[in-house]
């Protein structure tokens, strides 16, 4: 369980940043793109 | 998949011919601007199609594979080797881009110091590696166990859309695209991973991981798993060198606005990759804990299991994103090869040999002339072929063996070069490998237990036995040796120009 336990902070954390990061990516990269910069 | 979804898969579809079309309209007018997006890429759309290129679909399912038939130690079979190889391009790319300012091609540079001989065997293999037969292989894949379409119809369909882009956009299509399948892979492995952990809940995926285990899961969930070693991770990370003459990241190290943005994109890029891989394989460790529990059919194959876990737990809406984004990954993978494999042959072929002279406008259409009849070849070749890791391990031999010592050579060599000893170990490298491959599959026999060409037989008393796979450990110190015997023989070393635009 505490294997379980360990694996389940790192995949939490990864999934979290991974959404949110490509999220925040998203919206950066169509406002640089919309403003013709990319 | 409810209406909702396959409306989803429709609009992704047409948003990608779209900014194909957009860029068609606004964008082309050089060779540079087809092949290169004019130098232009900044930071953001760098990040995208630098990781998608890296993370492509035998990433996403390669890595929840690994997971369902390893455990967590398949973190260390892809993203941990991935990433580190990733980083070191960090490293690496600034100054390959600043040592080769004006190039367009790794073949280009290679021709620029030895000749002719060696930046054709170059564009060959690079060409060879660029085929996108394993991508059609996949398209035909996701649409049969994903959309329940027959795998004719993702072939030649898939086809059609990556090619209509490309031949209209180029690169800059394809960096557009990746950047945009690049967010939505990434929140689809991220919100998979939650969701699916969070529904089948920690003591369900331990004894479903005990059931399908058949005893104590411990070594399932151990980051060794039992099995892994120092020497077979270094095996990994050298069966994993073939990124270091990627003609598709050397193509976005060119097209990066500035050095620094390329070192910024890698170390986003990495990270992205890390923690992408980690998801992705920890959906195949949750895939194997719902086959021990009943909810996923116990005859699934390792390869389904990605698309399967998200038909079973993403909710509607998000499913449909998720798979347009596995589509999208398919497909940024192919573009990106053809764009390149048609420079291969107007660049480093058509212009280098055939017609010097050759304007943009006629290396633009010889190149979309080309990548039309790779698209077709390729989609062709992908009903025939059966074993993808067979066609994968030469491909990425020719590149190998061909490219990887004489572009480094070139690019960070030292003193007077052997323009024969280049010329020589390129020729080689490339015609090696085809021998190779060629020997152990009329003389070697097919193993049923590995799954591969083994040719066995006695040498100095001993039993050896030549793997397919083995063709860069064994040719590629050949070409090293011989490169310098060669090298060390020459009379007529020339003084080096470089890789930096002049001639040797």
């Amino acid at each position: 369980m505490n294997a379980l336990r360990f694996w389940q902070l790192i995949v939490y954390f990864s999934a979290a940043v991974s959404v949110v990061g490509s999220v925040v990516y998203l919206v950066i990269y169509v406002r640089s793109l919309l403003r013709g910069q990319d | 998949m409810t209406v909702l979804d396959w409306t989803i898969v429709g609009l992704y579809v047409a948003l990608m011919l779209g900014i194909g079309y957009w860029v068609y309209r606004t964008k082309i007018k050089s060779f540079d601007d087809y092949y290169l997006a004019g130098r232009r890429l900044g930071l953001p759309v760098l990040i995208g199609t630098i990781t998608s290129t890296y993370f492509g679909l035998d990433s996403v399912l390669g890595d929840s594979e690994m997971g369902f038939t390893l455990g967590a130690s398949g973190l260390f079979a892809y993203p941990v080797v991935g990433t580190a190889m990733i980083i070191v391009l960090a490293f690496l790319g600034p100054s390959i881009k600043r040592r080769s300012a004006e190039m367009r091609t790794p073949a280009e540079i290679i021709g620029g110091v030895y000749g002719h001989p060696a930046r054709l065997a170059a564009a060959i293999g690079s060409a060879v590696y660029s085929f996108p037969l394993l991508g059609f292989m996949a398209m035909g894949f996701i649409a049969r166990v994903a959309l329940g379409l027959p795998y004719w119809t993702g072939v030649v369909f898939g086809a059609l859309i990556v090619v209509a882009y490309t031949l209209l956009g180029g690169m800059r299509a394809d960096a557009i695209t990746d950047a945009f399948q690049f967010g939505i892979i990434g929140v689809g492995v991220g919100a998979g991973a939650l969701i699916m952990w969070g529904r089948i809940g920690n003591p369900q995926i331990l004894e479903g991981l005990r059931s399908f285990v058949g005893g104590d899961p411990a070594a399932f969930l151990s980051p060794s798993g039992g099995w892994l070693t120092a020497g077979l991770f270094f095996t990994y990370a050298i069966s994993a060198i073939s990124v270091f003459c990627e003609p598709g990241l050397f193509q976005r190290i060119f097209a990066a606005r500035s050095d620094r943005t390329v070192r910024s994109a890698f170390v986003i890029g990495a990270l992205a990759y890390l923690l992408f891989g980690v998801c992705a394989t920890f959906i195949g460790v949750l895939s194997a804990a719902a086959v021990g529990q009943g909810i996923l059919p116990a005859e699934i194959h390792s390869d389904e299991v990605l698309i399967a876990a998200s038909i079973r737990y993403l909710p509607v809406g998000l499913l449909g994103l998720f798979i347009a984004g596995i589509l999208a990954a398919g497909m940024s993978t192919i573009d990106s090869q053809l764009v390149i494999a048609g420079a291969n042959i107007s660049y480093d072929a058509y212009k280098s040999v055939l017609r010097p002279q050759a304007s943009d406008a006629q290396l633009i259409r010889v190149s979309r002339i080309g990548i039309v009849a790779i698209a077709v070849v390729s989609a062709a070749l992908s009903f025939f072929f059966q074993r993808i890791m067979g066609a994968w391990v030469f491909i990425s031999g020719a590149l190998i063996n061909s490219t990887l010592f004489p572009l480094y050579v070139a690019l960070y060599g030292k003193g007077r070069v052997s323009r024969l000893a280049g010329n020589v170990a390129a020729v080689f490298g490339l015609t090696a490998t085809i021998a190779y491959y060629l020997v152990l599959t009329l003389a070697g026999g097919l193993d049923p237990d590995w799954g591969t060409y083994i040719l066995r037989f006695t040498l100095f008393g001993r039993p050896v036995a030549l793997w397919q796979e083995y063709n860069v450990f064994v040719i590629l110190p050949l070409v090293l040796i011989l490169y310098w015997v060669i090298h060390a023989a020459d009379p007529n070393k020339a003084v080096r120009a470089a890789a930096r635009g002049g001639k040797a």
